[in-house]
């Protein structure tokens, strides 16, 4: 069950039992209140028909008078102050009655009569006669040692009629009021949950994939505070998603163009072994099939080096200040061999004594920017190399790269020229690695190149922190 | 018929020279270049190809681009590519191509597709020759020294398959596939038996050699 649903529940149930309570207990007090009051109300009646009645009489009569007379005086007397509820009864002889039953008759069966309570000598019945409700109270005046009943008969049926139908009224009035109070309550727990709801249809569009979703909910109570803190969830989810996806997708990528920079020296394999095999070469063609082999596998072993390298570097690099120029002396010794092999002369300026750097990765990253300048350089064409300021440049005078291509030649395996790249050995790893050893230094990678000019590559470390 | 001559254009120069050597060795003429602008240029010249090997990924113009050319002159084309989806395969036989090759490749697998080509075309060779025999691939017949010998027809399919390529070994396990068909289950015996027959009939012992342990091969 809902929570909405549930707090509603709990609130009807409450007024449900209000409701009826006080209804019950104040239709009872009412009810006792009307009953008491015409109770009261006939017993003072009486009283003062007993009362006036036996001034008179006693006023009027003497002993001396005879039985009939003495009778028609006190029928006489009695008159004088009766109304139609009156009885007067002497010795089980009506003397005067205008109702309709006899109140002797009905006092005999004491089960049909409740006794209510009463005081100046008055005996007060109440109880149903002929299906109506009727209110009987009596007392006896003593009259030259005859006793007389007086009575004061009343149906109080109206009254209780009008009980019956104030407690049908109550009844309406509640039920309108449980239903005005029920829908009331579920209109109003229902608009207290609705951030809830809100909230709830965020996670689940967030659950389905939808990471950039977030809840507006922005009510000042416990409901606010939470929509709050799920909101702080769902970015830090969306940024790690984020992150992971760029990641997964990045070593697609790489993985696809790997796949792909294999195939092809794999297929030249496959093609030199198997013409070996199979084919009765003459020996200088074995030879040439032999050496493409023997290149090929290098090759693969080159690549293979780069990639562990270019994978290995996520793992974090230790930077310390090192000397530049030891820095530089090293890298020259390094490439020395294959720049004299390819005839390209390396010149070295040096205008900065230390860099905060990773030595091995920097080191790696000029080797690989001479490698790229030398291969794109013609044979008598120098490179340089100068530091300066937080700067690390390698230029040359080769043959430059399309102005289209710079912004894509820093991705794995982009080669402008395939084939005079791979004829020179490249892998399309070089400036995929140069990139990221900068990026790992925070450092800025600006290439700057004219086709037939040749190319600068800056690598821009980030200012020194002065502690 | 003079030689079949076969254009590649391929711009790894290590895969270029592989099945250049293969076209060598197979008896076919041949012209390399390393980029699609000047295969295309060169075409004005010299169009008299029988066949095509185009790489996709070229520098110049790409090989679909290239296709075009090729159609201008009738240059049927098979391509060689790393390109393996099946996208670009679509695309190319689409727009014309005869044939489609993933790199890596077998180089039996490429002679045998281009062969296959080269006969739809109409441009192979009808007779082959092995010393003093003569093979008629279109009349099924085979002739030593003028006098028609009786080959069963597995016995011909072996004897064609060598002559197609001679001076390689065909691993018996290739002649299977592409004679008896890849869903023969009987051993590689059976090619052995048919290779006894061919010697017995044409007195062939010494020119079909047997590659222990890997298959036969016919010397010229």
């Amino acid at each position: 069950m809902k929570l909405w649903q549930k707090i509603s529940i709990l609130c009807i149930i409450v007024l449900l039992l209000v409701v009826v309570t006080c209804s019950v207990l104040l239709l009872l007090s009412s009810r006792n209140t009307i009953l008491e009051q015409s109770v009261e109300q006939a017993q003072t009646e009486q009283y003062n028909l007993h009362a006036a009645f036996s001034t008179m009489v006693s006023y009027y009569l003497d002993d001396t008078e005879s039985s009939a007379t003495r009778q028609s005086v006190v029928k006489y007397c009695f008159q004088q102050f009766a109304n139609e509820n009156s009885v007067l009864i002497n010795d089980s002889e009506t003397i005067y009655s205008e109702v309709t039953i006899n109140p002797e008759e009905w006092l005999t069966l004491p089960e049909a009569y409740n006794l209510l309570p009463s005081a100046n000598n008055q005996r007060t019945w109440q109880g149903e006669i002929l299906d109506r409700n009727i209110l009987i109270i009596g007392s006896t005046v003593t009259i030259l040692s005859d006793n007389y009943d007086v009575y004061v008969v009343k149906d109080i049926t109206p009254i209780y009629n009008s009980i019956a139908s104030m407690v049908w009224r109550f009844v309406l009035i509640c039920g309108i009021g449980i239903i005005v109070g029920t829908l009331l309550i579920i209109l109003l727990v229902r608009r207290t949950s609705k951030p809830l709801i809100t909230l709830q249809s965020t996670a689940r569009q967030i659950a389905n994939g939808e990471y950039s979703e977030r809840s507006d909910v922005s009510t000042s109570d416990e409901i606010g505070a939470l929509a709050s803190d799920f909101n702080t969830m769902a970015k830090a989810v969306e940024t790690h998603v984020a992150k992971l996806e760029d990641t997964a997708q990045r070593q697609k990528l790489f993985i696809g163009g790997l796949t792909h920079e294999f195939k092809t020296p794999m297929t030249s394999l496959i093609l030199h072994s198997e013409t070996l095999l199979t084919t009765d070469l003459s020996k200088e063609d074995a030879e040439n099939a032999l050496s493409h082999i023997n290149r090929q596998c290098k090759w693969l072993e080159s690549l293979t080096q780069k990639m562990l390298r270019f994978i290995t570097l996520d793992e974090g690099i230790i930077k310390r200040q090192e000397s530049v120029v030891e820095l530089l002396d090293d890298v020259e010794e390094s490439i020395e061999a294959t720049l004299q092999t390819r005839k390209t002369p390396l010149k070295i300026r040096c205008d900065v004594k230390t860099l905060e750097i990773d030595y091995d990765l920097v080191k790696s990253l000029l080797i690989n920017l001479i490698d790229n300048a030398s291969k794109a350089s013609n044979e008598g064409q120098a490179i340089m190399v100068s530091a300066y300021d937080n700067t690390l440049e390698v230029s040359d005078h080769g043959t430059g790269i399309p102005e289209n291509e710079i912004a894509r030649i820093t991705d794995a395996f982009y080669m402008v020229d395939r084939s005079r790249s791979r004829l020179k050995g490249g892998s399309g790893l070089g400036l995929a690695l140069v990139k990221q050893i900068a990026d790992a230094h925070g450092a800025q990678l600006i290439i700057e190149s004219e086709v037939g000019k040749g190319t600068t590559v800056r690598v821009v470390f980030p200012p020194i922190t002065k502690i | 018929m003079s030689k079949n001559r076969i254009l590649v254009v391929e711009d790894d120069i290590a895969i270029a020279d592989a099945i250049t050597i293969n076209l060598q060795y197979s008896g076919y003429e041949y012209s390399v270049f390393h980029d699609g602008q000047k295969a295309a240029d060169s075409l004005t010249g010299d169009h008299s190809y029988d066949l095509a090997l185009l790489d996709i990924m070229l520098p110049g113009i790409d090989g679909f681009a290239l296709l075009e050319y090729m159609q201008k002159y009738n240059i049927p084309v098979i391509y060689l590519t790393a390109k393996s989806d099946a996208a670009s395969e679509i695309k190319g036989l689409r727009d014309g191509a005869e044939d489609y090759i993933i790199k890596p490749f077998a180089a039996l697998t490429l002679l045998v597709r281009i062969e296959k080509v080269l006969e739809r075309t109409g441009k192979l060779d009808k007779i082959l020759r092995v010393r003093d025999i003569t093979i008629d691939l279109e009349k099924h017949t085979v002739t030593k020294d003028g006098e028609e010998i009786e080959l069963k027809p597995l016995e011909f399919e072996v004897l064609v398959m060598l002559a197609k390529h001679k001076k390689r070994t065909i691993p018996r396990e290739k002649m299977l596939n592409e004679i008896w068909g890849i869903d023969f289950y009987g051993g590689t015996r059976t090619v052995d038996v048919q290779i006894a027959n061919i010697r017995k009939k044409l007195d062939l012992a010494d020119v079909i050699k047997t590659i222990p342990k890997y298959g036969y091969r016919l010397e010229d």
